[in-house]
């Protein structure tokens, strides 16, 4: 699962895969590859749940148990220095930014192409208790570097950021000797949301994305550190996006795991390689934050699923709701400058004008404002209703005045 | 098989600690010092006055919720902050009939009728204070602090009025040691709560520290004595400053909510309390100032929204 078109799938029902074989073609410049994660055989492309709660064709694959390697997969010593080798090379190989959003990595290469003079790697991990980033860093530190390296050559760019939030001074002091002269650390203090693309971009760079606009626009990119090693070890074993860290925790589960998992594994395989203290309440894939929460435990991890949580209770559930006292915690703590205690009221009432003057569409979702709400008020989930509100407002106009044109 | 149930809810999937009840506790218990001076300077006496106006916020407040059939509201515990400041707001001399009157004002008239907690415009409590200003001279009988026998007494700004000093040590008007309401007289009380709600995180500097400012600028600059230091140090210390700049002022629901919003409207507090002090037929201007700017919530949030992240300077509505 990622942004985008839909994939198209390249195998049927009883075809034979190995480990890395590429399943699915990428459909248009949004959209991604999609690849085996295990050797076995297709036993169904079907509509299935995922964690977003729709259904989405997928293909299931049943695990011979052996993870026979695809023989076609080599290393690309010609994606070195070859921009538009490398990111044929990326999108073949199906990556997209892993910290979360998805957004498939070869076409933000291009929309950066040309335009960014630095280059910002995210190692900040973007929710609370989530350590995939980190320990990624960690593991594979050369990966990280040669990654790096490849990604300011493909972009263009003269410039690297290496942006890590200070509570991972291990990460820091292994990384900052091993950092070539072009690429700079930035030591950033822990806060959420610092690793939102905008906060990051802001912090590292004192430069503001326009309202709207893409990271591109004030001469950067960004890539989440997974990613970039996902990069790295696609051109030195061309080996495609496949598996990644994963932080497995929450109240539920006696210690927290990382592990590596297959992209496509259900969650409940998953939840079971870490043992339990309880039966789950609340089981979260992504963050506390962000995260969705599943009904259904047979929803497959993606490609940027960081975290799964497994709750003894929901936390959220046992708060009482009281009514807006004006406080004025959420418009201090919204890091887009938002106020969401006007917004609110403007989503209750349905003042789509409003809403607009008040730039609802700016909002990340990141949920802060709803986290420090004393009267424990819906804000960011109402929010996410407004704005399907505009959106459908937009079409609805665009809709009349093509009807108006046509009817002249 | 046995269904796995499983809740499902819309991130975030964790909320804070703080509440609306925790955060009015901390005002109820911000508020302890200032109320055990007034019963130490005024005598039991004091304390009925309080009890009674508390006792009678909670009562129409339940009793609202009953006849409306709403969910009762008395948890929320802002009722009992209503009542508390009304009743620290009082001379301690008031007949025991009064806090009533002003709790049903406060809590049914400006509260209530205008949709409960979080859409009244007005300072529930100072509304209700004002409202008695109706009966002028049961509100207005001060007595000096530890006297068996009620003997009345000017309160400093009463003495100010005349364009002179009070007798009070600074000292002792810090400590309390002077006459007023019962709940404002002791700014070492009043300042050790504040304390409170600024490290508890509850109330900011933002309002309080403005407010102060503006009044110290002005009686500083504007001495209607020749001791113009003394003169600022008694105009801050006296009457209801501390009070309303650190209980009142601080009212969530009744200041603004951007941070340009709250600095200018304790600026506007202190400017229309030294008016009223300096010009006005009341020797006190702290309640009409705050409730007068009560008024403008709206309109200074509007004018100061924070530049949303990504907008250029036009981001203003």
């Amino acid at each position: 699962m990622h942004i985008g078109a839909p994939s198209r799938p390249l195998v049927e029902v009883g075809t034979q895969v190995k480990r890395g074989e590429k399943i699915a073609e990428a459909q248009g410049g949004i959209s991604a590859c999609l690849h085996s994660p295990v050797s076995g055989t297709v036993s169904a492309i079907e509509p299935h749940l995922t964690a977003s709660g729709s259904r989405t064709d997928c293909i299931v694959i049943d695990s011979d148990g052996l993870n026979t390697p695809d023989p076609s997969l080599r290393p690309h010593p010609e994606c070195e220095h070859d921009p538009d080798a490398l990111i044929a090379l990326v999108r073949e190989a199906g990556i997209t930014g892993m910290g979360g959003a998805g957004f498939p990595t070869a076409a933000k290469i291009l929309s950066a192409r040309g335009k960014a003079d630095t280059v910002l790697f995210n190692g900040a991990e973007c929710e609370p208790g989530i350590v995939s980033d980190f320990c990624s860093m960690l593991d594979n530190s050369p990966q990280l570097l040669h990654g790096m390296e490849l990604l300011l050559m493909a972009c263009g760019a003269e410039k690297g950021v290496l942006a890590i939030e200070e509570n991972k001074s291990e990460a820091i002091s292994l990384l900052s000797p091993l950092l070539p002269e072009r690429i700079t650390l930035r030591v950033l203090p822990t806060a959420y949301p610092q690793g939102g693309e905008k906060q990051l971009i802001y912090r590292s760079l004192g430069r503001e994305v326009p309202s709207g606009g893409l990271p591109a626009d004030v001469g950067c990119a960004v890539f989440n550190v997974e990613t970039v090693i996902a990069v790295a070890e696609a051109v030195e074993s061309g080996k495609p996006l496949i598996e990644r860290y994963c932080t497995v925790t929450g109240t539920a589960l006696q210690k927290p795991k990382l592990v590596k998992i297959a992209i496509g594994t259900p969650v409940e395989h998953i939840l079971r390689s870490v043992d339990p203290l309880c039966e789950p309440r609340k089981v979260i894939a992504g963050g506390v934050m962000m995260g969705s929460s599943l009904f259904d435990l047979s929803v497959p991890a993606e490609k940027g699923t960081n975290g799964i949580f497994a709750m003894a209770l929901d936390d959220t559930r046992f708060r009482e709701q009281s009514v807006c006292i004006r406080c004025g915690r959420c418009a201090e703590n919204c890091p887009m400058g938002l106020m969401p205690n006007y917004l609110y009221m403007f989503v209750k009432k349905n003042a789509l004008d409003k809403l607009r003057a008040y730039h609802l569409n700016d909002c990340l979702d990141c949920g802060v404002c709803a986290y420090g709400c004393p009267a424990r008020l819906p804000l960011n989930q109402s929010f996410r209703l407004g704005k399907a509100k505009l959106r459908a407002d937009d079409a609805a106009r665009r809709a009349r005045e093509q009807a108006e044109k046509e009817a002249r | 098989m046995e269904e796995k149930k499983l809740y499902v809810s819309s991130g975030p999937h964790i909320r804070g600690k703080e509440s609306v009840s925790s955060l009015m506790l901390s005002v109820l218990l911000a508020l302890l010092p200032a109320l055990l001076a007034g019963v130490y300077l005024f005598g039991l006496r004091a304390l009925w006055v309080v009890l009674v106006s508390v006792g009678s916020c909670e009562l129409f407040e339940w009793g609202w919720c009953a006849l409306t059939h709403r969910q009762n509201t008395l948890r929320d515990l802002s009722a009992a902050v209503t009542g508390l400041l009304l009743g620290l707001s009082l001379s301690p001399t008031v007949p025991l009939w009064l806090p009533p009157v002003g709790a049903f004002f406060a809590i049914v008239v400006v509260k209530q009728l205008y949709g409960g907690l979080g859409k009244n415009f007005l300072n529930p409590a100072l509304a209700g204070r004002c409202f008695l200003f109706a009966w002028a001279p049961l509100m207005s009988s001060w007595v000096a602090p530890r006297c068996a026998d009620a003997v009345s007494a000017a309160t400093p700004l009463a003495v100010m009025k005349t364009l002179s000093l009070p007798p009070e040590s600074l000292l002792s008007s810090f400590l309390g040691f002077k006459g007023g309401c019962i709940g404002e007289v002791s700014a070492a009380a009043l300042l050790l709560g504040a304390a409170f709600l600024l490290l508890r995180g509850v109330i900011r500097l933002r309002i309080p520290l403005s407010y102060l400012l503006t009044v110290a600028v002005l009686t500083f600059l504007f001495p209607r004595g020749n001791e113009r230091i003394l003169w600022m140090s008694h105009q801050l210390l006296s009457g209801g400053l501390l009070l309303g700049a650190f209980f009142m002022a601080t009212d969530y629901v009744t200041s603004p909510t951007t941070a340009r919003g709250q600095l200018l409207y304790g600026v506007f507090c202190g400017v229309l309390t030294v008016l009223i002090r300096y010009f006005g037929s009341y020797p006190e201007g702290v309640s009409f100032s705050i409730l007068i700017m009560n008024l403008l919530v709206w309109t200074l949030d509007r004018l100061h929204m924070r530049r949303v992240f990504g907008h250029g300077k036009e981001a203003r509505t």
